[in-house]
């Protein structure tokens, strides 16, 4: 890595034709993989990730470059290829401060048990558990991968406005594959248990054997349901990760790049009404202990809370800089990437919806025939969106009385979150997962408490 | 390549302790502008080169290419006592291949293709705002292994990507699609116009379409985007363990094998294809790539497969041993069967012919999420789309919210006809192989309702 004067030398070269903000993004990340597959362990893997990524900014216009070769030899002709693309119609005289400056910083998730010092056979032992606890879970397991990451990632972001911040993001993660047989037919399913933790994160062996159990029994679960005919019902959807519903309706609307880009329905609506007056939506990368959260966001920005939707008021957007400055509308600590390989955009952190004052049970029990949905799958978002129902009940007369299979909740968000008719008292987190989009994958949660759609078209086959 | 020259040596003459050992480089360099209004509003520049490392059954992943070449193998080694291959995996002996892309569109080129490019779009639809991102990427794969093999295959793909917002009354309605080619005298503006214009018709009136079974007409960028989940049912590892609904159905002989596709259906997975800038001489193991016949005359004749699995089930591998198959929360280290251009091919039927072959029935011309709604082992899907039904061969109004259901194994037997054109569509972020797909017309399909 450069010294943080080498990296003002990069930045002044990239500003020298005119551009306005110059910022270097360096990571250095360490993971490793270890892999069981058809009954036996079949290799560890260690992983170095290694790269810089240099962005520049020229009013609305942006240029990204990156390369694995951090040398200051490289970044010198990296900012003066970026120099020489920027197309600068008036030349600001734009340089680098002598001074920089690195803001308070909190980290929501302290690591107790840093990966790199916990050895392979620890980690071996808690894959062949919870491989185990997938084989013996009760169904005819036809293929079973598992597999355990854990990642360190460091990061420093060095710019043009004299800000120089480093943070350090470690998370674990365990995935599970596998195809189950009811003797008739064979159904394929994925889950992961992410962590934003060290190796502290499998102290409690219950935890992940029982990730696996469910994960099987959920996998039997959506083969064991009924379909469900055509027709329009109230929807029920547990509290934790059928939050999933508030990233996918209008989470992903409500990112400033869909706003730039036209492609949202809630542009223009800021201070409007855009919900039911039981919708509080909340986008907050500080929360302790959740995979979404770290101290600062890519472009080094400390993370916040941010208030998307008030009582079904649109307040605010999620901003990463360049897309805030179209909008103009500062950054909320919203620009995220996978990696250095990508140049930050608004994205996602923890997406919740706060809690409100519904009675949980009179959500199903005022119901003559409806749907209960106990657990998402993954799914798109946009204007229109759709997610998988993962485990679902039919309700009749208030009660539930037989799980159902292969549905897909899809909708217009705008018109969804205007039919929310309910939400309930307790609030539940998720442990979360990977949202893909522009700027890679990267860990978000999102979650809620019970709530209840007034209306919604379903039908299976 | 250049990035493999440090560690050669040590392939002709491994330490004592590692029996066998691999390197596979992979270098990827990628410029692209973003044209608007005939203004670059953005650009990127990339070249970062990636190194996997085998050694006795260990692995290491770096792209810090300034680390020792004797630790990096040592860090690999270090790691083979938990492997139980025993080696560095499945390796080619011996081979020489090399291949060159040729000369490629230098910086100011590519931007005055870009520019051209958008000017014609924008000019072809009056009132239009697209905004036009042109890449080209320069792929190089290098593989060394201690077996005397030494490889190194260049690619140049060019793409065009565009981005339209409308509204439609007060509905916001956004357009995103492109091409790739190998050159760029390839990237028109026909398609992007043809794609406009399809697109604008499409958005028809909304009505209300009930439950029921429906003859169906799939829109070839619907049967892509199928296929981009689908062709996971046709890999050697998913075929192996049961985990595809196509299990025991592989024919091994011309007359022999079970009626498992409609005979209408050739499906294919090609190194190179026209209007597609995606494949490789070469796969990630070192095998060069071949085309596959996947499914011909009804039956399943071909899998994807790696050194592995064709090695388990006695095939000959097509060069399919690839890395990044799907979107992943890690990076994709795990060598597994994937795609180069994974097709359908085309048929004869114009889409007039489709449509007045459909008679009355629903045209599928957008679907979404094909990954959570298609269940690659038992093959059951429930995919949400919009469509259009048709009355007497003629377009009559939308219906959205709707999904279709049923089987893949099921829609893939009762395909009674295919169009004569080709949707190609590329693995969308990761950019590592395309599926391609004529309209397909299929005698029933299931669909829920929609409210209107």
């Amino acid at each position: 890595m450069l010294t943080q004067q080498e990296a003002a030398r990069v930045l002044n070269k990239a500003l020298c034709t005119g551009a306005d903000f110059a910022e270097l993004f360096f990571e250095d990340r360490e993971e490793s993989n270890i892999r069981w597959e058809k009954d036996s362990l079949s290799g560890v893997k260690a992983i170095r990730i290694y790269g810089a990524g240099l962005y520049v900014l020229s009013g609305t216009g942006s240029i990204y470059l990156y390369s694995n070769d951090c040398s200051l030899t490289a970044l010198l002709s990296l900012a003066e290829t970026a120099a020489e693309l920027i197309e600068v119609r008036t030349k600001r005289q734009a340089a680098v401060p002598d001074q920089f400056y690195t803001p308070a910083l909190k980290n929501p998730n302290p690591v107790l048990l840093a990966p790199s010092s916990t050895g392979a056979d620890r980690k071996i032992t808690v894959l062949k558990q919870t491989a185990a606890a997938a084989a013996s879970a009760g169904p005819a397991v036809l293929s079973l991968n598992a597999d355990y990451f854990d990642t360190d990632q460091r990061i420093w972001v060095i710019n043009s406005e004299g800000l120089s911040v480093k943070d350090r993001r470690v998370t674990t993660r365990l995935r599970l594959q596998a195809a189950v047989s009811d003797g008739k037919t064979s159904f394929f399913n994925w889950e992961d248990l992410t962590r934003p933790q060290g190796f502290e994160a499998y102290r409690n062996e219950a935890d992940h054997i029982g990730f696996a159990e469910d994960m099987v029994r959920r996998t039997r679960a959506m083969m064991d349901g009924r379909s469900v005919p055509a027709c329009t019902v109230p929807v029920v959807l547990e509290a934790g990760g059928c939050g999933t519903l508030w990233h996918e309706s209008c989470g992903h609307s409500l990112e400033a790049a869909a706003i730039a880009a036209g492609s949202s329905a809630f542009i223009g609506k800021l201070g409007q009404k855009v919900a039911s007056d039981r919708v509080t939506l909340v986008d907050d990368g500080t929360m302790p202990g959740l995979y979404g959260s770290s101290a600062v966001d890519d472009e080094g920005h400390p993370r916040q809370r941010n208030v998307l939707i008030e009582n079904g008021i649109l307040k605010n957007y999620m901003c990463d800089r360049l897309h805030g400055r179209m909008l103009n509308l500062p950054s909320n600590g919203c620009g995220r990437r996978q990696n250095y390989t990508y140049a930050p955009t608004s994205r996602m952190s923890n997406t919740y919806l706060a809690a409100g004052r519904d009675d949980n049970e009179e959500m199903i029990t005022s119901v003559s025939e409806g749907l209960y949905v106990k657990s998402i799958g993954g799914g798109t978002g946009g204007m229109q969106f759709s997610l998988e129902v993962k485990e679902g009940w039919w309700i009749e007369n208030g009660r539930l009385t037989y799980p159902v299979k292969g549905l897909m909740l899809t909708g217009n968000g705008l018109e969804v979150i205007g039919r929310i008719d309910r939400v309930g008292t307790a609030l539940e987190y998720d442990n979360g997962g990977f949202c893909g989009a522009a700027s890679g994958l990267i860990p978000t949660t999102t979650f809620q408490p019970r709530v209840r759609i007034a209306e919604m078209s379903i039908g299976g086959a | 390549m250049r990035e493999l020259e440090r560690l050669r040596p040590l392939m002709k003459e491994l330490p004592a302790d590692i029996r066998a050992a691999q390197v596979q480089a992979e270098k990827r360099e990628i410029l692209s502008f973003e044209i608007q209004d005939g203004a670059v509003k953005g650009a990127e520049y990339s070249s970062v080169t990636e190194l996997f490392v085998s050694a006795g059954g260990g692995f290491y992943y770096t792209q810090k290419l300034e680390e020792d070449p004797e630790e990096m193998l040592a860090k690999a080694a270090g790691l083979a006592r938990y492997s139980n291959s025993g080696g560095a995996g499945p390796m080619v002996k011996g081979s020489r291949l090399k291949t060159d892309c040729g000369q490629i569109p230098k910086t100011e080129e590519l931007k005055a293709a870009a520019a051209a490019l958008e000017k014609a779009i924008r000019e072809g639809i009056p009132g239009s705002k697209p905004a036009l991102r042109m890449t080209r990427t320069k792929e190089t794969r290098g593989l060394i292994n201690s077996l005397d093999t030494d490889i190194c295959c260049e690619n140049i793909r060019l793409e065009a990507e565009l981005e339209m917002a409308e509204t439609d009354g007060e509905i916001p309605c956004f357009l995103n699609c492109g091409f790739s080619a190998r050159s760029l005298k390839e990237l028109t503006a026909k398609p992007f116009l043809r794609r406009i214009r399809q697109w604008r018709e499409n958005r028809l009136p909304s009505g209300t379409l009930d439950a029921g079974r429906y003859r169906t007409l799939l829109d070839g960028e619907v049967v892509t985007n199928i296929l981009a989940t689908a062709w996971q049912m046709f890999t050697g590892a998913n075929y192996r363990n049961g985990a595809t609904p196509y299990a025991g159905d592989l024919s091994c002989g011309a007359a022999d094998g079970k009626q498992v596709f409609s005979p209408c259906l050739t499906i294919e997975d090609l190194p190179f294809m026209e209007r597609s800038g995606y494949g490789c001489a070469v796969d990630c193991e070192g095998t060069p790539a071949c085309a596959l016949t996947v499914a011909f005359e009804g039956r399943l004749t071909g899998l994807l497969h790696t050194l592995e699995t064709a090695s388990e089930m006695g095939q000959t591998p097509c060069g399919c041993a690839g890395r990044k198959a799907l979107l992943s929360g890690n990076i994709h280290t795990q060598i597994q069967a994937i795609p180069r251009n994974f097709c359908i091919r085309p048929g004869k039927c114009t889409e007039k012919e489709l449509l007045d072959e459909l008679q009355d029935g629903i045209y599928v011309f957008e679907s979404y999420d094909v990954f959570h709604s298609i269940n690659i082992a038992s093959g059951e899907f429930h995919i949400p789309c919009k469509a259009i039904l048709v009355e007497n061969g003629q377009k009559k109004r939308s219906a959205e919210g709707i999904t279709i259901n049923g089987n893949l194994k099921e829609l893939f037997a009762h395909v009674t006809a295919c169009g004569n054109g080709l949707f190609v569509r590329p693995m969308d972020l990761l950019k590592s192989y395309a599926v391609a797909a004529p309209s397909l017309l299929v005698s029933e399909i299931a669909f829920t309702g929609s409210q209107g």
